[in-house]
């Protein structure tokens, strides 16, 4: 495992997936920017992580507003002198059957899942490029798959497999890796604030009756960001507890 | 390697370029290991590389393409070292023909050696994984079951079969937690690749460059380790992005 002095930048890991690999990130030598778009959040994270020694920072912003990302991106290399890795975690979902949602919904889930990631990698590639040496790992979701009542979260994620792939093609002779994790089933806050019924129908749907850890998903954004993994790359991984085998 | 201290691992076709990275990269990781292949003086040497380094490794020089001998390895290791955690499939005989070439030998000792002993090592193990509610299978296939072109249709069918076993079995041990995963090799240099032959095949990967064989046992150590532990049924190619010209490589 070999990611120690690399600068990565995690957006959404103010709390969740992004925030405990933020943590596994940083244990192995990684100097990590933490991102989110609420402030209190990023403050909270960097000074719970710089306390037990870690090399974080802190940057608040809003990744659907291509200003703010470029800067962060700016300040992020200021600060650290590079940037080697970047993970695609933000993200959100309003959910819903066809005849319900609005096209506000639509548009908030595209523009921070998807639009989002596309600002940030635009804005991460200009500072790999020249040191032939990239990671992006994009958290997309099995449900880019396809779920009942979650189609913009769906389209969304999609759109990331879609960038994942391209952008793979694209970087690849520059020595810039791009895959795509697609989790299942997660304890996350927004797992928590779920009905009972919800969960037990949900994990009902899956083939390993176990609840997914945040840590799964961070140990797999390790295998990506590693720099002896260069030869992996364009591919989707789902870390979903055998879910993605079938539908229904 | 980490995150496979202490767990049985067997590596079936353990002594190929690629099987020796494999069975070499568990060792270091202080997994004990069983190399299996078919070449008495390969599993002897390969074993020898592991004991120099004071890691423990046992050897057994067997056909994995018969289910006796299979039946008799799994039985050897087991008295050895008390069970199996953790079994690899390498075994790859990478002879491909265009289908008119392809007689009923050359069939079906592409599908003994590419997919019943797989199939043969999997019946062996996984039951008693899932009784002990613990257990990895990684099976190693090749990027070419996706059908690339070249006359290799011996190959790329009995490759195909491993990705389709390795999703029923997956779903067949889920319930006990046992997780069974599959590595499609890329590219990967060698010494058997002539210098032009190679510069060629990497120019058309999106990566600029061939694989090497660590970077491979690396996929499988990752699905191997208890970082992997809910992840089950899946494929990843680690190929420099080639899959990413095929539709179903998602």
């Amino acid at each position: 495992m070999s990611i120690k002095n690399r600068v990565v930048l995690i957006t959404g890991s103010g709390s969740g997936i992004g925030k405990q690999t933020a943590l596994r990130m940083a244990e192995q030598g990684a100097k990590v920017v933490i991102n989110d778009v609420i402030p209190e959040k990023v403050d909270e994270t960097v000074a719970e992580y710089k306390k037990m020694g870690l090399d974080v920072i802190g940057k608040t912003a809003d990744i659907s507003d291509e200003t703010a990302v470029n800067n962060m991106f700016k300040e992020t290399v200021d600060a650290f002198g590079g940037l080697d890795i970047l993970v695609n975690n933000a993200g959100m979902e309003r959910s819903g059957p066809l005849r319900k949602l609005t096209e506000e919904d639509w548009n908030i889930t595209l523009d921070i899942d998807l639009k989002g990631a596309f600002l940030c990698c635009r804005a991460a590639h200009n500072y790999m490029v020249p040191n032939k040496h990239g990671r992006i790992i994009n958290i997309a979701s099995r449900a880019w798959l396809g779920g009942a009542g979650q189609t913009p979260y769906a389209a969304a994620k999609s759109g990331m497999v879609g960038i994942t792939r391209s952008l793979a093609l694209e970087l690849g002779r520059n020595g810039i890796t791009v895959n795509c994790i697609a989790p299942g089933l997660i304890h996350t806050p927004q797992w928590d604030s779920l009905p009972e019924k919800n969960k037990k129908f949900l994990l009902s749907k899956q083939p390993m009756p176990t609840l997914g850890e945040v840590d799964d998903i961070a140990h797999a954004v390790l295998y990506f960001s590693d720099d002896d993994n260069g030869f992996t790359t364009g591919q989707v991984l789902y870390v979903c507890a055998g879910r993605s085998l079938f539908s229904g | 390697m980490d995150g496979v201290e202490n767990k049985v691992a067997v590596i079936v076709g353990g002594t190929s370029e690629l099987g020796e990275t494999i069975s070499i990269d568990f060792a270091d990781g202080d997994a004990k290991v069983a190399v299996c292949d078919i070449n008495q003086e390969k599993v002897d040497s390969t074993v020898k590389k592991i004991m120099e380094k004071g890691k423990q490794a046992i050897g057994i020089a067997m056909n994995p393409a018969k289910s006796g001998e299979v039946k008799d390895a799994v039985d050897k290791i087991r008295s050895e070292f008390g069970k199996i955690d953790i079994l690899v499939n390498n075994v790859d005989n990478s002879e491909g023909f265009e289908i008119s070439e392809v007689s009923d030998d050359r069939w079906d000792k592409s599908v003994d050696e590419n997919l019943n002993a797989t199939f043969y090592f999997c019946r062996e193990v996984l039951p008693e994984m899932r009784k002990n509610k613990e257990g990895r299978i990684v099976n190693v296939t090749s990027l070419e079951y996706l059908g690339y072109p070249g006359e290799r249709v011996n190959y790329s069918a009995t490759k195909s079969a491993i990705f389709g076993l390795t999703r029923s079995l997956a779903l067949e041990a889920a319930k006990e937690l046992v997780t069974v995963n599959c590595v499609a090799k890329g590219d990967i240099a060698g010494p058997d690749i002539p210098e032009d032959k190679a510069e060629k095949m990497a120019s058309v990967l999106p990566v600029k460059r061939l694989g090497t064989p660590g970077e491979i046992a690396r996929a499988v150590g990752f699905f191997a380790s208890e970082k992997g532990k809910r992840i089950t049924g899946q494929t990843l190619f680690v190929c420099g992005g080639k899959s990413t010209f095929c539709s179903m490589s998602t």
